[in-house]
């Protein structure tokens, strides 16, 4: 699977489930976060070719929070994960919760 | 109409009706309490229950320009001088009414009502045409729903007005005003309330609606999978999930089979389907809770239309057993909830006979309204016939009625439905129920309520500093907050999404339901407007790039001056109507 439609897919995940207007403000809360992160991984495995694909550019994304891709999804969700620090918190757990999730299966 | 004596029917009571002696509200006369009235809705739909015989009658006296006959007679009802005294039924009504609890329920009953029925004397005659017979019906029968509503909601103000009139022959002895909150909570709790009820059945439908979706997913699957796991999930269906919805409504369960649930929900649907009906519910709701001030059920006010509707199919279909097991001494709230029932179960039996309209789009409506525009200009120099069936027959009535003529002009404006008008319409339809079973998920669509033209430059600003949300619902403090310029805008992208959203299902071979959880789609779409879809508001940065706080720490808003010309929908699968339907949608850039 390219990067592209791998990008695609994850836009396409966080506007859908992590747009401010959607997500719940109780999203922090560790169990109602790794519900969104099972959930999301869930749907996310059905569209891409490889998991491991997905796995690799999740923890790139965690590694690097001025990665053009955090400010894509920041620009989804219109939550500013890549600028302010609790909000990355949350996101980078998130992102941990996703990849724990697609790794058990 | 000799004075002090009209007798006519209203909300399943009888009133007396008397040109007033400017007593003042809550004089205890002879008759008791005058009706209190507050606010115009509520005159006007008194009104609507007068024949035009009585309105008449009313307008001789009340109404120097006989044109405006019907403001006149509310103004007078507005200001106290014409009263109307709920009275106790004559004795020589009683047999009748004790034998017709509605006066439509059957033509039999109606007859017995003649007398005083000032229906019957109505000069409305039928038309010929079968469906519009139908929808004379229909109309009678939401016009009899919205009574009994009324007829709770009055009950309740009433109830609240003798509790704080108890409350204050206390006071005297020195209770402070503080207590009053106290005191009327007290008693609410004592008496229970007919919300509780729908409350504590809205908190189990969720329980109910995850049956009905389960039920529905199991049996999408069985078509596609027939292995052995569907068939225990189907037993566990109908043995465990069933089970702990009828117990914690209160049911007994023999009573209540899956042909009973089934057949409950779907004609639950039906009357939830119907805008008019689920109109008139939804401000029931609110005006229960307007007049019980009770804060708490503003969470429910949105979502109960639904189990409301419910609540009252059950009632019926259980012959109110776990109504009464619920209600507890509150019998009259169960034979008012029978009531609305059975009359629901009227409704959804027109309901299903009446043929589907062929969905027409704004553009196919808007040129429908100018072709007729067109044509009624030399209409009168055509032949009489080419006039629609309808048309034809408000003639008619106009020839015959013809000191009724404020009644005409009214109904000939409610057939010409301006484009504004069917757009609110639309948009009022925006946000819907959804059905997820994750309960952090939105239970209702909100993009109108979030994002719609109405909300205020404020309102979004808020949004950014504090997460309120427009709606007043607590959110996530959001980089940007827009909304639509116009609700023509709001209709442009929702059209245009719901074009794009079928088309990608149709493309995409996009499922409906991902791990049991009814799925999301986005589209995005684009305006043909100059000025786009609408506007927003975003965090003041500094050069850095970093959000700038204010001396509290909150984030400052700023206008943002980029034109949104395109749109975002979400959608989400709903399993109960098949059908995807807007989370939320938004202008963007």
């Amino acid at each position: 699977m390219n990067l592209e439609s791998l990008t695609e897919s994850l836009k396409h995940e966080f506007l859908c489930y992590y747009h401010a207007d959607l997500i719940s403000v109780n999203w922090q809360d560790k169990d109602v976060a790794y519900t969104l992160a099972c959930e999301s991984a869930a749907r996310l495995v059905r569209v891409v070719e490889e998991k491991e694909d997905l796995i690799e550019l999740l923890k790139i994304l965690i590694a690097n929070r001025s990665h053009s891709l955090n400010e894509s999804l920041a620009e989804e969700t219109d939550i500013e994960w890549n600028i302010e620090d609790d909000d990355w918190y949350g996101y980078k757990t998130l992102l941990e919760g996703i990849i724990k999730t697609l790794e058990e299966d | 109409m000799t004075e002090g004596s009209t007798v006519t029917d209203c909300w399943g009571e009888l009133f007396y009706i008397t040109p007033g002696l400017g007593l003042e509200l809550g004089f205890d006369g002879p008759q008791g309490f005058p009706l209190p009235f507050h606010n115009e809705l509520s005159v006007a739909m008194f009104l609507g229950t007068l024949s035009s015989f009585d309105l008449s009658l009313l307008s001789q006296r009340f109404s120097p320009r006989a044109l405006h006959a019907h403001k006149d007679i509310q103004r007078a009802i507005i200001r106290g001088r014409l009263l109307v005294f709920p009275m106790d039924m004559p004795t020589a009504l009683v047999s009748a009414v004790q034998n017709n609890d509605r006066p439509n329920q059957s033509a039999s009953a109606q007859s017995k009502n003649k007398a005083f029925n000032t229906r019957n004397i109505n000069t409305y005659s039928p038309a010929n045409n079968d469906l519009e017979c139908v929808n004379r019906t229909q109309e009678v029968i939401r016009s009899d729903i919205r009574n009994v509503l009324q007829q709770i909601v009055e009950q309740e103000r009433i109830e609240s007005r003798k509790i704080e009139k108890a409350y204050k022959n206390k006071s005297t002895l020195g209770k402070t005003g503080a207590l009053l909150q106290y005191y009327r909570k007290g008693l609410h709790q004592a008496t229970e309330s007919f919300l509780t009820w729908v409350k504590d059945v809205n908190d189990v439908v969720s329980i109910n609606q995850r049956l009905l979706r389960m039920h529905m997913a199991v049996q999408a699957v069985s078509h596609i999978e027939t292995d052995n796991r569907y068939e225990l999930y189907q037993k566990l269906l109908n043995a465990a999930e069933k089970k702990e919805l009828v117990e914690a409504l209160g049911f007994d369960p023999s009573l209540v089979t899956t042909g009973k649930v089934t057949e409950v929900y779907s004609l639950a649907k039906l009357i939830h389907d119907d805008h008019a009906t689920r109109q008139i519910i939804k401000h029931f709701i609110q005006n229960y809770i307007d007049a019980q001030h009770q804060l708490e059920w503003s969470e429910i006010a949105g979502g109960a239309t639904f189990e409301t509707i419910l609540t009252a199919f059950f009632a019926v279909v259980t012959g109110g057993i776990g109504a009464i097991a619920s209600l507890g001494a509150q019998a009259k709230k169960l034979s008012q909830l029978k009531k609305l029932g059975e009359l629901l179960s009227e409704l959804a039996e027109l309901l299903k006979k009446v043929p589907k309209a062929r969905k027409r789009t704004m553009r196919e409506q808007k040129e429908r309204e100018d072709k007729k525009e067109r044509k009624k200009a030399p209409k009168a120099e055509q032949k009489p016939e080419q006039n629609p069936p309808p048309e034809k027959r408000d003639k008619d009535e106009e020839t015959e009625n013809t000191n009724d003529d404020t009644i005409q002009e009214e109904s000939v404006d409610q057939n010409k439905k301006t484009s504004s008008q069917l757009t609110q319409e639309k948009i009022s339809k925006a946000d819907q129920p959804l059905e997820p079973i994750n309960p952090n998920k939105a239970m209702h669509g909100h993009g109108n309520a979030e994002h719609g033209s109405q909300t205020t430059q404020i309102q979004q600003e808020r949004r950014i500093v504090t997460g309120v949300k427009p709606s007043g619902e607590l959110g996530n403090p959001t980089s940007k907050a827009s909304k639509f310029l116009t609700p023509e805008a709001e209709i442009e992208a929702l059209d245009k999404g719901r074009a794009k959203l079928e088309q990608e299902i149709k493309d995409q071979n996009i499922p409906t339901i991902i791990n049991g959880e009814p799925n999301r789609h986005a589209v995005m779409v684009e305006s043909n407007k100059r000025e786009g879809f609408g506007e927003r508001w975003i965090r003041a940065k500094d050069s850095s790039g970093k959000n700038l706080k204010n001396e509290n720490g909150s984030f400052i808003p700023q206008k943002d001056p980029v034109k949104l010309n395109k749109a975002k929908l979400i959608y989400e699968y709903v399993p109960s109507k098949n059908k995807w339907e807007t989370v939320t949608y938004f202008p963007v850039e």
